[in-house]
């Protein structure tokens, strides 16, 4: 999933997809493209952790997965901490630097409503609740009034760095 | 339309006539009654009175079941419900497809109004979750009173719906 490997999609289809997803995203540049079919396994949050069997959100009742002993509100300092949990930091730019992974938090206010990861390609991959996961060229595309606006980058060292033995 | 404790008993219409008429028979043969003969009487009323209120109990009911005006009705209305349910379970999912906050998701209108619809409406959440899937644990826990899934299975949507699929069939709901 995720991949960016075109879906088996007629063109019809593909395009009565790709209506239904500019028409709540109207920020969305025709670039973007489906990377993978409807689930309601994960979400954003657990697409951005790189987890797809679970469902992330700090809810009260518990129903949602949220890292253990981390606050279940949904302030994005909470967020943060979350994330800490994975070794993300907080950083300012959400271009793309060797070496490190990035994921980005958008907020109305202080409600986190979403999450995108940056790919090691710098373009970016957001999960649309049970909906599609989309790839799309810039952090900001994915800025729609029911996911408010980008408000902190994170960043972490990347775990696919492929380690180059001493001595050779 | 009454019952047949709303009619009167063609014998007895009242219970001074229950009183009087064996009185009256008396006094036609020339005999006076007699205080116990009266108390007699009143209980035999009495039971007369309860027995007539089974027997409309039972008629209303039989009238009930064999009217087929009144199963007609009964299965429109079970109609008018789950087409309510189905509305508002398009609602739901169309109104949430892009959202990933599980608060925002159960707190959508529609969703907050099937959790309203109560009980009867879980034949139908049951259904719905086995042929289509879908978050409706929030909604099944506050019908409910029950949460069949463990801590640790918290966020694990397969085994989520699994183990409400389960306890639904347990409890005659599936």
């Amino acid at each position: 999933m995720g991949t960016g490997a075109p879906l088996p999609l007629t063109p019809h289809e593909m395009q009565t997809v790709r209506s239904a997803i500019k028409s709540e995203f109207h920020n969305l540049a025709d670039s973007f493209q489906l990377t993978s079919w409807p689930t309601e396994q994960y979400n954003c949050i657990a697409w951005a952790a790189e987890d797809q069997g679970r469902w992330w959100w700090p809810d009260i009742d518990g129903e949602s997965f949220w890292p253990q002993g981390i606050e279940r509100n949904e302030t994005i300092l909470d967020f943060i901490t979350a994330f800490r949990t994975l070794g993300y930091e907080t950083c300012e730019s959400h271009d793309l630097e060797i070496g490190y992974e990035k994921v980005a938090i958008f907020a109305i206010g202080d409600r986190v409503k979403h999450m995108g990861r940056q790919l090691s390609s710098g373009a970016w991959t957001s999960k649309l609740g049970p909906w599609w996961d989309v790839g799309h060229d810039s952090v900001d595309e994915i800025e729609a009034p029911h996911y408010g606006r980008r408000v902190q980058i994170l960043k972490r060292t990347s775990l696919n760095i492929s380690i180059i033995p001493s001595g050779t | 339309m009454p019952t047949l404790i709303d009619r009167p008993c063609e014998e007895h219409p009242s219970i001074q006539d229950w009183l009087h008429k064996p009185a009256d028979k008396l006094r036609r043969t020339g005999y006076e009654i007699r205080h116990d003969s009266q108390r007699r009487t009143r209980q035999g009323y009495a039971k007369c009175l309860a027995k007539r209120r089974i027997m409309g109990t039972v008629w209303t009911l039989a009238r009930d079941l064999a009217s087929s005006d009144v199963v007609a009705a009964r299965a429109h209305e079970a109609q008018v419900f789950e087409n309510r349910f189905r509305e508002l379970v398009g609602r739901w999912r169309e109104e949430t497809r892009s959202i990933s906050s599980t608060s925002d998701r159960a707190l959508h209108p529609a969703y907050q109004d099937i959790i309203g619809m109560g009980e009867r409406a879980l034949p139908l959440l049951f259904r719905e979750m086995e042929q289509r899937g879908g978050h409706w644990f929030w909604a099944l826990r506050h019908i409910t009173h029950e949460n069949p899934v463990p801590p640790e299975d918290a966020g694990k949507i397969q085994r989520m719906t699994e183990a409400w699929l389960r306890w639904g069939r347990e409890h005659r709901y599936l």
